[in-house]
């Protein structure tokens, strides 16, 4: 891979890399828990917007006195309101070349309401959710059984206000590579719409149902993601785990029959609509790779090595095929030292800053409770490897 | 009995409770058809997890034809005051919402004889504690799914601990984020990298082994 000499924007060097084209240097992504960014603009880094920074560093003193298990509820959730700002305009500010902004108004992601003196919000697909931790998490699915899987009707998104946060952040920043929110057939429904264990009974107990829920499913995320993309989206960013730790949640077969046609087909529609497709799932990603090759995926988001992936072969033999977005263990990173952390984030870009078709990516959402020491290590590598320091590209 | 056993291992939850009543209307032995079909089959099925052959929808499967089949035991069962292998506590601790490894554990362990006692979801240190002194558990097992929510398997350890029952109970712990490395950290008496190594040392817990 040769060396450019120009210096490119955010959005050519991403899009470049996930063609498999020479790139001035490696991308970054960073993708921030909203918990840790207002941490990183207290301990770290202070946001440029003012008021941003401001009310920032006033939840996360608010939110550290108590932490995850003991601050109030209100102060656990109150960062969220950072999640977009802390993925956009702020992962910027701290160096990387993506910025994520999704599709919809705030309506459809979660209509905020108190029960009981509890947090909760109904989300756009009507499940409810609470605070678990630091999270909304579905404490209620929108879907009890299979008559309601039969009937389920799909949030109307009708109206291009969905697409309008997209639009304004194109023209606001039109040379930064933004990627939205979709969602594969498999992940969503499962965990997030219906309970997971009558899900995964369904599948056989219901193929069909299931299989027509899916169909559906699918034809709404496409016509999402092709609204995205016309609205400005660069990257559609599909969330579809299909594994866990050393392992896939549903055998191969399943996976094949149920699950990558739909990917397959939903890959293509935002190729067709001019956008290249990054999948973000968690989880054991071995046996998939081959199948994303013949999907066409461009990249692979986040490779976990806690999962049992293994980066180094899974590059050797599928790196000039497709983009991996990974490098930087969050999870792991957690329990190493900072000197660990740096050398670990090094043997990663050894491997796929190689050739290119590496994008430098967090295994997961930064969590808070990494140490600030941690932290401070990761954005000091990253940035070395972003001035060449470590290059290791080859001249080809 | 070898029936039964092949229709709970392959998830055949329209034809187990028929089965098991067919067995107990031949005067079948209840133990017995826990001893040499119920609980083998969940045995092998836990094997099968482990190996990779099963997933989570046939594990799922499997439960379900186990549970019909216990439906139609149980009440034959109390009355033949058949005591089960021993008490295991489970819960997601306190912060997590998640289950589904847990209820992977709990599949595990009812379907080698032990009985669950299952806590759900954002588990409080306190509760894990009300229930070792109610229930009197041989293991307690924890599971997280967030690097965030693993922190508090340490709280929770440490408030045993504090309340003076650590000696009481082992304690095993599983989940994503969490390691080997983090159960030596926090003190932990075994880490389960899945439900059926989770079940084999509830086993070994029993037996003195562990």
């Amino acid at each position: 891979m040769t060396d450019t000499r120009e210096k490119m924007t955010s959005r050519e060097r991403v899009l470049a890399c996930l063609k498999g084209l020479p790139t001035d240097r490696v991308p970054v992504m960073y993708w921030l828990n909203p918990h840790a960014a207002v941490r990183l603009m207290a301990e770290f880094q202070p946001a440029n917007s003012k008021i941003w920074n401001f009310v920032g560093r006033w939840l996360w003193k608010k939110f550290a006195g108590g932490g995850e298990f003991d601050a109030k509820e209100i102060w656990r959730a109150l960062p969220l309101l950072y999640t977009l700002y802390a993925n956009n305009d702020y992962a910027l500010e701290l160096g990387a070349d993506m910025a994520q902004v999704p599709f919809g108004t705030t309506e459809y992601w979660g209509k905020l309401y108190r029960e009981n003196g509890k947090i909760r919000a109904k989300d756009g697909f009507g499940s409810i959710r609470g605070m678990g931790g630091i999270y909304l998490e579905v404490i209620e699915p929108a879907i009890k059984n299979i008559d309601d899987l039969k009937n389920f009707r799909f949030p109307d998104v009708s109206s291009d206000r969905n697409f309008d946060r997209i639009r304004k952040y194109r023209q606001k920043h039109p040379d930064v590579c933004i990627f939205t929110d979709n969602f594969g057939v498999q992940d969503l429904p499962t965990s997030q719409m219906f309970e997971m264990s009558q899900m995964m009974i369904a599948l056989y107990e219901y193929p069909d149902e299931i299989k027509q829920f899916q169909q559906n499913f699918a034809d709404y995320m496409i016509d999402i993601g092709r609204r995205s993309i016309k609205a400005g989206a660069d990257i559609i960013f599909m969330y579809d785990d299909y594994g866990y730790t050393n392992r896939t949640l549903i055998s191969m077969d399943m996976w094949k029959e149920f699950t990558y046609p739909h990917l397959k087909r939903m890959i293509e529609a935002f190729h067709d609509a001019g956008a290249p497709v990054m999948l973000h799932s968690c989880g054991y990603q071995m046996p998939f790779l081959e199948y994303y090759v013949e999907a066409e995926l461009d990249a692979l988001q986040t490779f976990q090595l806690k999962a049992g992936n293994d980066f180094e072969k899974a590059y050797a033999e599928f790196g000039d095929k497709f983009t991996f977005n990974t490098g930087i263990d969050i999870q792991l990173g957690e329990q190493m030292t900072p000197e660990e952390l740096r050398e670990d984030i090094l043997r990663s870009y050894r491997i796929g800053g190689r050739n290119g078709r590496h994008i430098i990516g967090m295994s997961h959402m930064l969590q808070y409770t990494m140490p600030i020491e941690n932290m401070r290590m990761i954005f000091k590598t990253v940035n070395e490897i972003q001035a060449g320091v470590h290059d290791s590209r080859v001249d080809r | 009995m070898e029936q039964l056993k092949e229709m709970v291992i392959k998830g055949k939850t329209k034809e187990t409770a028929g089965k098991v009543k067919e067995l107990l209307d031949k005067d079948t032995d209840p133990e017995a058809i826990m001893k040499e079909a119920m609980i083998p089959a969940m045995d092998e099925v836990g094997d099968l997890f482990a190996k990779g052959d099963y997933y989570v929808p046939e594990m799922l499967m499997a439960a379900k034809a186990m549970n019909l089949g216990l439906e139609v035991l149980k009440p034959i069962l109390a009355q033949c005051d058949i005591e089960p292998l021993g008490t295991v506590v489970i819960g997601t601790v306190k912060g997590d919402l998640h289950d589904i490894g847990k209820n992977l554990a709990a599949i595990a362990l009812e379907g080698a004889g032990f009985e669950v006692v299952d806590l759900g979801t954002d588990v409080s240190p306190e509760k894990f504690i009300d229930a070792i002194k109610e229930h009197e558990p041989k293991v307690l097992g924890f599971s997280a799914l967030l690097s965030t929510t693993m922190r508090s398997m340490k709280d929770t350890v440490e408030a045993i601990d504090k309340a003076g029952i650590r000696d009481r109970v082992k304690i095993m712990i599983g989940g994503a984020p969490v390691t080997q490395k983090f159960a030596d950290e926090i003190g932990v008496d075994f880490y389960a990298s899945d439900s059926t190594s989770g079940r084999n040392f509830a086993r070994e817990v029993v037996s003195g082994e562990a």
